[in-house]
């Protein structure tokens, strides 16, 4: 086994599902509660990544965030290098991939919460910010789980984009399922076999506990209202 | 519309002028005013689907208005034409649902303590104590909203909306979700306790004696119209409109004083008339008496033995044609209502002038505690 390559995959994986949940939470939350009208346009553009080919997104990340494209500039003069095939690079383009498996189980969740708990909450002079905080995260703490560990599962398991935007560099950009890639190439069948068979268990865990917890298998909080 | 729209801000009232329209056709067109300056409780009366909670809902701010306007006394809450809305956070109001709607994730001591987070810790638990004890739920304390009853949620619904002393309490159908036998007690209590607080409240009730026992004044509306403000007594017995009969039913209603209590009978003053009504216990002294036209019976000649302990000496006021039958007002010193055949209006040659005896059974009257000032 590729230990280095699961170091990357592990940190890849975390600090993506970490920064999704702070872009997605807020994107849920216009989505579960805005009134406008082209609100599908954004419904359309989050889900875009469900069924676009990875190699396309990759392909885009790549160019977008080149040395020559606007935002590749930018990015450059702030940070002094540019996104593609560095750690950084890979965490955008799995941010923009995993995006629907973070804002999806979101929305569903905020747009389950009681109106009428906002609303309680509103009255008693609390903030829509304060409200979402104290009212609202707590009533979707199933959806929030769900949303982390899907989207930590599914940057796990990314491939296409990963070789497109990071390349394949030891202990910067080789990720577990590139690595699996890489022993098959090289016939090396015995270690592409233990990593994929740690990668499905590994898999399989985390979907069940996902499932369990919306099933409420553990009280996440007590009884509720009859 | 523009002429209806004219709401001058004045202490001591809530002047509101209510025009919304729903995307389900609904159209509520509201225009009333509800006193502040002391404790007093204004009833919204009406039929469900009348637009209650709506008109609820505009006062908090939880709706905003197509048009209209609503100040509270000189602030402006909501004016269209203005541009104005003042959001439910800043109305400083409190609002008690219909199913109280309870923090589930939060204990009671959390629901009850929500608005008051910006205070500091020990001022807080003491407000919350206070708040507890006032509402007699001290025992619930860390019990969470899922383990409580009806009349418990209430309660703390009731106690996380005064904890930070609005300058307007508002309450939607605050005892339709609690069993009968504690909706009599809360009703009592729930009357005391805004007294007692000093808080005007606003409060939606589909049950009329519930409007009677809380209200101070009674504002009926139905299918999105106010068909009648007023002093519960005036909107009982002179009903504005046939809407309003209809939705109090035909009852005699009269303010009365409980004057002698005697061997499980109440000697109850009604205007000149001295009734005599079954005690189905409390203790309270102002009434409203309650007679149904069905329960009236009546006599002409000589009084004879009966077991009703009610004969009512009067005279004939009117007489109206109502379904199979008719209803005959009457006044006996108070004014009465009875509901006869035709068929005994022919034999009892009853015609408007007439003499007549009312008797009517003790057990019979309904007493309404009545909110005394």
């Amino acid at each position: 086994m590729n230990w280095n390559a699961v170091r990357v995959s592990l940190e890849l994986a975390l600090t993506t599902s970490f920064f999704l949940l702070i872009i997605g939470a807020p994107l849920a939350y216009w989505i579960a509660y805005s009134q406008k009208r082209w609100k599908f346009l954004v419904e359309a553009v989050v889900a875009l990544p469900l069924v676009l080919p990875p190699t396309v997104l990759g392909f885009y990340v790549l160019i977008g965030s080149g040395p020559r494209s606007p935002f590749g500039k930018l990015y450059q003069q702030l940070f002094g290098s540019t996104l593609p095939f560095t750690f950084e690079g890979l965490v955008v383009a799995s941010c923009l991939y995993s995006l629907p498996f973070t804002v999806q189980p979101l929305a569903a969740a905020f747009s389950a919460v009681d109106r009428r708990l906002m609303e309680a909450s509103w009255t008693l002079g609390v903030s829509q910010w304060g409200t979402f905080v104290r009212v609202i995260l707590p009533a979707s703490l199933p959806g929030v789980i769900t949303a982390f560990v899907l989207s930590f599962a599914h940057t796990l398991g990314e491939f296409g984009v990963v070789l497109m935007v990071g390349g394949n560099i030891e202990g910067v950009t080789r990720t577990v399922s590139i690595d699996i890639y890489d022993n098959v190439q090289a016939l090396d069948y015995a270690a592409a076999g233990m990593t994929s068979a740690v990668l499905l268990v590994f898999s399989f865990v985390v979907l069940a506990l996902v499932y369990a917890a919306n099933r409420q298998i553990w009280k996440l909080w007590p009884a509720p209202l009859k | 519309m523009a002429g209806t729209s004219e709401v001058i801000a004045a202490p001591g009232k809530i002047s509101a002028t209510l025009i919304k329209r729903y995307s389900s056709g609904f159209l509520l067109d509201c225009r009333f005013e509800a006193p502040i300056d002391s404790a007093k409780v204004t009833a919204l009366f009406g039929p469900s689907g009348a637009g209650k909670t709506s008109v609820l809902r505009c006062l908090a701010g939880l709706e905003p208005l197509s048009s209209g306007k609503i100040t509270f006394g000189e602030d402006v809450w909501n004016d269209v034409a203005a541009g104005i809305f003042v959001p439910p956070q800043k109305r400083r109001i409190g609002y008690v649902f219909q199913d109280y709607a309870l923090f589930p994730h939060l204990t009671v001591e959390g629901n009850v303590g929500y608005a008051l987070r910006h205070l500091p810790r020990p001022e807080r638990h003491r407000r919350i104590e206070e708040m507890l004890a006032l509402l007699k739920i001290e025992k619930l304390a860390r019990r969470y909203a899922g383990e409580l009853s009806g009349g418990e949620q209430q309660r703390v619904a009731l106690a996380r909306a005064l904890v930070r002393a609005p300058r307007l309490l508002l309450l939607d159908e605050p005892l339709t979700a609690v069993d009968e036998p504690t909706r009599q007690l809360l009703r009592t209590e729930l009357r005391g306790l805004l007294k007692k607080l000093g808080i005007p409240a606003v409060l939606v009730t589909h049950d009329w004696t519930e409007a009677l026992a809380l209200g101070d004044r009674l504002v009926v509306i139905s299918a999105g119209r106010i068909l009648q403000c007023g002093t519960p007594q005036d909107v009982f017995s002179r009903p504005a409109h046939v809407d309003v009969a209809a939705a109090l039913g035909t009852e005699s209603v009269e303010t009365g004083e409980v004057m002698r209590r005697h061997e499980g009978m109440l000697e109850v003053r009604a205007g000149k008339t001295l009734l005599h009504v079954a005690d189905r216990g409390g203790d309270y002294r102002s009434v409203y008496v309650c007679i149904r036209a069905e329960d009236v019976t009546l006599e002409i000649g000589a009084p004879i033995q009966s077991s009703a302990r009610n004969h009512l000496q009067g005279t004939v006021v009117d007489i109206t044609p109502r379904g199979l039958g008719v209803l005959v007002e009457l006044d006996v010193g108070i004014r009465l209502f009875a509901s006869i055949t035709r068929q005994a209006l022919h034999d009892l040659h009853l015609a408007p002038g007439s003499s007549v005896a009312a008797s009517v059974k003790a057990s019979a009257i309904h007493l309404i505690p009545r909110p005394s000032v």
